[in-house]
C-alpha cells in the first residue's frame, strides 16, 4: 500500500520537477570558465542549480577558456559538450553528460567455402552483429560488406543452410576474409528448397534455389536424377506432355526460358526427344530459377531464367563416382590439381540403351536377305577447371558437351521372277550442344567484384535419308538413288562483364554488359534423286542469318528503410541485323516491405524482351524445332509482368510464400493454321503469324524445411490466353498449356542414417487441345451454276462443291480438355558407408497406381465386316505407366 | 522431319508406352443445324439443311426436310423457302422463288423440332469483269507424260475489299481403254506464280483463293498454268494429238468474286481440306456463321469464261 502511494506520488510531483529543471536551463547567466578543467566548469554550472552526472571521461579533464555573457545554461551546456565530443540529455531531473560514440566505416571482404571440398559457397549468409548488417556471398563464393562500427570490436555470424553456423570475432577494421564452413554432422535432419536470401529481407520474387543434393531426393523415372524435371515440381512452373521437352512457365512458352550453365545460354539441352534433360546432375553445385520481378542483370527471354552453377571441384582431396540406372551410367570425379590452389571436375554420362537394344534388334530382324541395324545413344560431358591466380583472381574453364544419336542401317534382297532386287536404307538424326567457356574473377580493392566471360555456344539438329534400289534382270541393271538432309545450327560467340559494387551498407550495385554474335541457319534442305544417269539436285534453304546482340544494365539492391528494401534496375539491350536494328529499355523493381520479423510482403515489375524465336508446332516441343531470331519482319517479343505477394516464416521448419501475377506478351509467333513443320519448301516467315498472349495466376508455395520429414505443396491457379488476328478469326483462346490446377506434392523422409524414402505426387488439369466435335456437310453447288459455265462434266473428277464434302469441324481452337494428369512416384534410397567410401541404391515406381495419362491421341477408324459400320474412335498413348526405377551408385 | 515421328513412335512408345481409348465427352456438340448456301444473282436462293453428327459416329447425313425455312431480305420476312430433291441429288435444298439481287441483304431462318438456327445477313458481291483472258503457251512431250499450258486473265478489281477465287481447266481428252471411248481427264493442277498473288491460297479441287490485298481497285493480271498428267503417247496419230490437246481443247473458268463471309469460309476450309491427312499440321477451325448452327450463309458472283486455244 505504501509502495502504491510512493509511485502515485512520484507521477504526481515528477512532472513538476521536471518543469523545475527546464526552468532552469533556460535561466540566463553570465560566466567566465577560464583556464579550468571541463569536470570544473560543470561543477561551476552545478552552483547555478542544476544537476550534472558524468562518466569519468578523459575530456573532463581538457583545459577550457571561454567565458559566456547572458547565455542560458541549456546553450553553454550545449555549447561545451559540442566542443569536446560530448551530449547531454535530460534524465528526470538530472542532466547526464555522455560521450558520443564514433561511428567507424569498415568494408569487410572475402570468399565462404565448404570447409570440406574447398569449393565455393553460394548464398550463403554473413551477418555482422555490432551493426545489425548482413549480406550474401555471390555465385563465386564472394561477399563484401560496408559497416557502420560503433565498436571496436565486431562479431561475424556465417550460416548456410545444412551446416554449422560459424562465429568470427575480430578488430573492426578493413579485413579479408576466407571462411570455411562445416556440414552438419546430424544427416536425419535434412533441409530442402531454400531460397538464396531470406524471402522476409529480399527483394526476390518468384525466386526458388535448388542444390544438387535437393535435386537428387525427388524421385524421378528411370532412377535417372533430372534437373528440369525436378524444376517442373515448382508452382508456377509445368511441364509439356510426358516425352516432349521444354517446360513453361507461368502461361509463357518453352522458348521463354533463358538456361544458364555458369552464365552460359543453352538452347535445347534435352536427350531422349526431351525425356530427360542433358544436365548430369553430379555436375550441378546449385540452381536458381526466377520466374517474376526479374532483377536487370538477366535479359533476353520473358518468362523465366534458371541459373546452373556448376561444381567447382574439390580442392582438398579427390572425389570419384559411378552411377548404373536403367536409362545410362554417369562416372565423375573432382579434385585438386594443386592443393587449395586448382582443381579440376569431370562428369562423363552415356546411355547404354544402343548397347543391349542394337544385338538384340538385330537378331530379332535379321531374316534371308535382310538385315536391320538400329540404334540410339546419348553422351554428356561437363569438365570445369579453377585456378586461384592470386587473392584477388580466380580464373575458370569450362566445357560442356551434349549429343544425341539415332541410326538405322537396312538392306534387303529381293528376287521376283528374273528379277534381283536390293534396297537399302540409311537414317540418321542427330541434336547436341556444344558449350566452350572462359571466366575471369578480379577483385579491385575489396568492394568492387568483376567477372569476365568469353565463351562460344552451339547447337546443332541434322536428320539424313539416303535410300538405294538396284534392279537387275540379267541384262539390264536400273539403279534409283534418293537422299534428303536437313539441319538446322544456332552458333553464338560472346563476351560480356558483370560487375558488383558494394559502396556503403545499404546498397549493392550491379551493372555489366555484353555482346553476343549470333549465327542462325534455320533449316537446310537437300534433296537428291538419281536414276540411272538423270540426276535432280534440289536445295532448299533458308537463308543463314548473322545478328549481333548488345546488352547493358545496372541495378541497385538497397535499403531504403529498415522496413523497405528495393530493387530498381534497367536492362537495355539492341538486336543488330543486316538492315534492322531493335532497341529496348526494360525497366525492373522489386519492393520488400517487412512487416514484421516473420511477415514481408513483395511487389515486382519487370519488362522484358526477346529477340529469339523457338518455331514449335502445337503438337509437342521437340529437338527439330527451329529456334529463329527477329528479322526484318518478325519484331522482338516482349512482356510486362506485375507480381505482389507475401512471404512467410511461421518458424523454423515451415515458411509459405503467395504470389499472384499479371503477364501480358507481345509478337508472339504460331505456325499459321494449317501449316506443318513437315512443309521444308516454305520459308518459316511465310508460315507464322504474330499476336498477343496475356497469362495470370495465383501459386501457393508452402515448405517444410527442416525435419526428418521435408518436402513441400505447391498450387498453382492459372489462366493463359493467346490472341492472334489470323488463328480462330481473331478470337482469344486457352494456351495448348493453359492449365487452370496445378499441385504438386513432395516429401523426403529420412528413416535413418542408412534409408531415406521420397515421393511425389503432381495433379494437373489436362492440356486444352482441338478436337473436331461435329461432322457436318459443306455447301454444294445446284448443278445450274456449272452449267451455266458450259463446264465439261468430268468421269474422274468433282469441281469444287459440285458434290458435298465432309468438314470435320472444331468450334474453336484449343476447344477441348484432355482428362487430368496425375502422378505418384516413389523411391526409396539406401546408403551404405564403407571403409573406401559409400555405395547407395536407390529403387522404386514410377506412376504407383498406374495411371494412364495421355501423351499423345488420334483417330483410328474401324469398319465392322459383318455390319459394314463404320466405327470411329479415339485412342491415347501413355509413354509412362506404372515403371520401375532403380540406380546404383558407388562414391570413393 | 518425318523421322521424328518415326523415332518417337517406334522407339520410346515402343518400348514403354501402352495405348487405351480416349473417353471423350462432346457429344453435346452435336445434333446441330447446319445451313449451306452459296448464293448468286444466276440462280434462285437455295440452302441446304441438314444435322450435324458427332465425329464418333460417322452415320449418314440426316437431313431437316421437314424443318420450317424462312428467308428474309434486308430483315424483313420475304418468303418460306420449299424443299426439293432431285433423285440425283444426295442432299435436298430448300428454294425461294427469286434470284438474289445486287446490294440485299439476306439471311435465312429455320425451325426443326425444339431447335433454331439463323444465318448472319450477307449479300452478293460485286461483279468482277475479265477484260482479257489468253492462253499462251502449251508444253507437252512423250518423255514427261504431263501437258502444261499458260495462260493470262486481266480483271479490274473493285475499290474496297474484294474476294475471289476461280477454277481452271482444260478438259484434255484421251483414250479410256476399257470402254474404247476419248474421255476427259483430269488429273490436273492450277499454279499461280507467287509474284503475282502473293497472298493466294491454292484452293481444293483446282481453284485458287485470293483477296485483292496489294491491287485494291486496280487492274491485275495473273498469269497461271494448268498441268495435267496425261498420256498423249496412247493417242498414236500426232495429228490427231495435235487436234485433242489444242484444236479441240479449251480453257474453262469460273471467276468467282466471294462476299467477306464466303472468304472466311472458303480460306478456313481449304487449309482444313489440305492438311486433314498431315498430323504434325496446325489445327484449322472452320468458318460457320449460323448462329446455334454451322455452315455457311455466303452471297457471290460468278463470271464464267472460256478461252480459245490460239497456238
Amino acid at each position: 500500500m505504501s509502495k502504491t502511494f510512493a509511485l502515485i506520488a512520484l507521477l504526481i510531483v515528477s512532472p513538476f520537477c521536471f518543469s523545475q529543471i527546464n526552468q532552469s536551463l533556460e535561466q540566463e547567466i553570465t560566466i567566465s570558465l577560464n583556464d579550468i578543467s571541463l569536470r570544473d566548469a560543470f561543477k561551476l554550472l552545478e552552483q547555478k542549480g542544476v544537476s550534472i552526472a558524468y562518466n569519468n571521461f578523459d575530456e573532463l579533464d581538457k583545459n577550457i577558456n571561454i567565458n559566456y555573457t547572458k547565455k542560458t545554461i541549456r546553450y553553454i551546456l550545449n555549447d561545451l559538450t559540442k566542443k569536446n565530443g560530448l551530449k547531454f540529455k535530460l534524465i528526470g531531473n538530472i542532466i547526464t553528460i555522455y560521450k558520443k560514440k564514433e561511428v567507424k566505416n569498415t568494408i569487410i571482404s572475402g570468399y565462404v567455402f565448404d570447409a570440406e571440398s574447398g569449393e565455393a559457397m553460394i548464398g550463403c549468409r554473413l551477418f555482422e552483429e555490432t551493426s545489425r548488417n548482413g549480406i550474401h556471398t555471390n555465385q563465386f563464393g564472394f561477399f563484401s560488406l560496408a559497416l557502420k562500427t560503433l565498436t571496436p570490436d565486431c562479431k561475424l555470424e556465417i550460416s548456410y543452410v545444412g551446416y554449422e553456423t560459424r562465429t568470427i570475432n575480430f578488430a573492426c577494421r578493413d579485413t579479408s576474409f576466407e571462411i570455411h564452413l562445416e556440414r552438419k554432422k546430424d544427416n536425419l535432419t535434412t533441409v530442402i528448397v531454400t531460397a538464396k536470401k531470406d524471402k522476409i529481407e529480399s527483394t526476390g520474387m518468384g525466386n526458388i534455389n535448388l542444390t544438387s543434393r535437393e535435386i537428387k531426393a525427388i524421385p524421378a523415372i528411370g532412377g535417372e536424377t533430372d534437373l528440369l524435371k525436378a524444376i517442373t515440381l515448382l508452382p508456377g512452373i509445368k511441364q509439356g506432355v510426358d516425352g516432349s521437352s521444354g517446360f513453361y512457365v507461368r502461361g509463357g512458352g518453352a522458348d521463354q526460358n533463358l538456361i544458364l550453365l555458369d552464365g552460359v545460354p543453352i538452347y535445347n539441352p534435352y536427350h531422349l526427344w526431351g525425356f530427360l534433360s542433358s544436365f548430369n546432375s553430379d555436375a550441378i553445385n546449385d540452381i536458381e530459377i526466377n520466374k517474376g520481378a526479374f532483377p536487370a542483370r538477366y535479359g533476353g527471354r520473358l518468362s523465366s531464367v534458371l541459373d546452373i552453377t556448376m561444381r567447382d571441384g574439390n580442392m582438398k582431396k579427390w572425389e570419384k563416382n559411378l552411377t548404373l540406372g536403367l536409362l545410362s551410367a554417369k562416372l565423375s570425379f573432382n579434385g585438386p590439381l594443386i592443393k587449395d590452389k586448382s582443381s579440376i571436375m569431370l562428369t562423363i554420362r552415356r546411355t547404354y540403351a544402343d548397347l543391349i537394344i542394337v544385338p538384340i534388334n538385330s537378331l530379332v530382324n535379321r531374316g534371308e536377305g535382310f538385315k536391320r541395324n538400329e540404334g540410339y545413344n546419348f553422351t554428356d560431358l561437363n569438365f570445369k577447371f579453377n585456378y586461384i591466380l592470386s587473392k584477388k583472381d580466380r580464373l575458370y574453364a569450362s566445357v560442356f558437351l551434349s549429343g544425341d544419336k539415332y541410326y538405322l542401317n537396312q538392306s534387303e534382297e529381293l528376287k521376283n521372277g528374273g528379277v534381283d532386287l536390293k534396297n537399302t536404307l540409311k537414317r540418321k538424326q542427330g541434336w547436341g550442344n556444344k558449350i566452350g567457356a572462359l571466366r575471369w574473377n578480379h577483385l579491385f580493392g575489396n568492394q568492387l567484384f568483376v567477372n569476365t566471360t568469353g565463351y562460344i555456344s552451339a547447337y546443332n539438329y541434322y536428320t539424313d535419308e539416303y535410300g538405294k534400289s538396284i534392279g537387275s534382270d540379267g541384262i539390264s541393271t536400273i539403279e534409283k538413288e534418293s537422299s534428303i538432309d536437313y539441319s538446322s545450327d544456332v552458333i553464338d560467340w560472346a563476351i560480356k562483364q558483370d560487375y558488383q559494387y558494394y559502396p556503403t551498407r545499404k546498397h549493392t550495385i550491379r551493372f555489366g554488359l555484353s555482346w553476343i554474335y549470333h549465327t542462325f541457319k534455320p533449316g537446310v534442305n537437300g534433296f537428291l534423286s538419281k536414276t540411272g544417269t538423270e540426276t535432280i539436285q534440289n536445295n532448299i534453304s533458308n537463308p543463314t542469318i548473322y545478328a549481333s546482340e548488345l546488352s547493358a544494365y545496372i541495378e541497385d539492391d538497397f535499403e531504403l528503410t529498415k522496413r523497405i528494401q528495393l530493387n530498381l534496375g534497367v536492362h537495355t539491350s539492341a538486336f543488330l541485323l543486316k538492315n534492322t536494328t531493335y532497341k529496348s529499355i526494360q525497366p525492373r523493381a522489386g519492393v520488400n516491405f517487412k512487416i514484421s520479423e516473420k511477415v514481408a510482403l513483395k511487389f515486382g515489375y519487370a519488362d522484358m524482351t526477346q529477340y529469339l524465336h523457338l518455331l514449335t508446332s502445337s503438337g509437342i516441343s521437340q529437338s527439330s524445332d527451329l529456334w529463329v531470331p527477329v528479322t526484318d519482319n518478325v519484331k522482338p517479343q516482349n512482356s510486362r509482368q506485375f507480381s505482389i505477394g507475401t512471404a512467410v516464416n511461421f518458424n523454423k521448419e515451415y515458411q509459405l510464400e503467395v504470389e499472384g501475377y499479371y503477364k501480358k506478351m507481345n509478337n508472339l509467333i504460331d505456325y499459321k493454321n494449317g501449316a506443318s513443320f513437315l512443309n521444308t519448301a516454305t520459308n518459316w516467315e511465310d508460315k507464322i503469324e504474330v499476336g498477343k498472349g496475356e497469362s495470370y495466376g495465383a501459386e501457393i508455395f508452402i515448405k517444410k524445411i527442416k525435419g526428418k520429414l521435408t518436402g513441400w505443396l505447391g498450387y498453382t491457379l492459372a489462366w493463359s490466353n493467346r490472341t492472334f488476328k489470323e488463328i480462330n478469326f481473331g478470337e482469344t483462346y486457352p494456351y495448348r498449356y493453359d492449365r487452370r490446377h496445378d499441385i504438386s506434392l513432395l516429401a523426403n523422409y529420412k528413416l535413418s542414417e542408412k534409408w531415406s524414402l521420397n515421393g511425389s505426387w503432381v495433379f494437373y488439369t489436362g492440356n486444352a487441345v482441338t478436337l473436331p466435335t461435329s461432322n457436318y456437310i459443306t455447301p454444294q453447288y445446284t448443278s445450274e451454276v456449272f452449267q451455266t459455265s458450259n463446264f465439261p462434266t468430268p468421269t474422274s473428277f468433282n469441281y469444287l462443291y459440285s458434290s458435298a464434302g465432309i468438314i470435320q469441324s472444331a468450334n474453336s481452337r484449343n476447344n477441348y480438355r484432355l482428362p487430368a494428369y496425375h502422378r505418384l512416384d516413389l523411391t526409396a534410397t539406401h546408403t551404405k558407408k564403407k571403409s573406401w567410401g559409400k555405395w547407395e541404391m536407390t529403387f522404386g515406381v514410377t506412376n504407383l497406381y498406374n495411371r494412364l495419362n495421355p501423351s499423345f491421341y488420334f483417330i483410328r477408324s474401324t469398319v465392322d465386316p459383318t455390319t459394314e459400320k463404320a466405327t470411329v474412335k479415339y485412342y491415347q498413348r501413355t509413354l509412362f505407366p506404372i515403371m520401375p526405377t532403380f540406380s546404383y551408385s558407388i562414391s570413393f | 522431319m518425318s523421322l521424328n515421328k518415326i523415332l518417337i513412335f517406334s522407339l520410346i512408345f515402343g518400348f514403354f508406352s501402352c495405348e487405351k481409348e480416349l473417353v471423350l465427352d462432346i457429344d453435346g456438340a452435336n445434333d446441330q443445324i447446319v445451313i449451306n448456301s452459296l448464293f448468286n444473282p444466276d440462280e434462285v436462293l437455295s440452302a441446304s439443311v441438314t444435322k450435324s453428327m458427332s465425329p464418333l459416329n460417322p452415320n449418314l447425313i440426316e437431313e431437316l426436310s421437314t424443318a420450317e425455312v424462312k428467308l428474309y431480305e434486308n430483315n424483313v420476312f420475304k418468303e418460306i423457302m420449299t424443299y426439293y430433291k432431285s433423285p440425283d441429288d444426295v442432299v435436298g435444298k430448300f428454294y425461294s422463288t427469286f434470284n438474289p439481287e445486287l446490294g440485299e441483304n439476306y439471311s435465312i431462318k429455320v425451325k426443326s423440332g425444339e431447335k433454331e438456327a439463323s444465318t448472319v445477313n450477307d449479300m452478293v458481291p460485286v461483279n468482277t469483269p475479265i477484260n482479257s483472258s489468253a492462253v499462251n503457251w502449251i508444253e507437252w512431250g512423250d518423255s514427261t507424260n504431263i501437258i502444261r499450258y499458260l495462260f493470262d486473265i486481266t480483271f479490274v478489281d473493285p475499290p474496297g475489299a474484294s474476294y475471289y477465287y476461280f477454277n481452271a481447266f482444260f478438259p484434255v481428252y484421251e483414250l479410256n481403254e476399257s470402254s474404247g471411248n476419248y474421255e476427259f481427264f483430269a488429273n490436273q493442277y492450277l499454279e499461280i506464280g507467287t509474284n503475282d498473288l502473293p497472298n493466294h491460297q491454292l484452293y481444293i479441287n483446282n481453284s485458287l483463293l485470293f483477296n485483292d490485298e496489294g491491287f485494291n481497285g486496280e487492274a491485275k493480271q495473273i498469269s497461271g498454268t494448268v498441268t495435267t498428267f496425261t498420256q498423249p503417247s496412247l493417242i498414236s496419230d500426232e495429228n490427231e494429238q495435235v487436234d485433242r490437246i489444242i484444236n479441240k481443247s479449251k480453257l474453262y473458268i469460273q471467276f468467282h468474286s466471294v462476299s467477306d463471309e464466303g472468304y472466311k469460309f472458303h480460306s478456313s476450309y481449304a487449309k482444313e481440306f489440305s492438311t486433314a491427312v498431315d498430323i504434325y499440321s496446325e489445327p484449322t477451325v472452320v468458318y460457320s456463321n449460323i448462329e446455334n448452327g454451322l455452315g455457311i450463309f455466303a452471297g457471290e458472283n460468278i463470271t464464267p469464261l472460256e478461252i480459245e486455244i490460239v497456238y
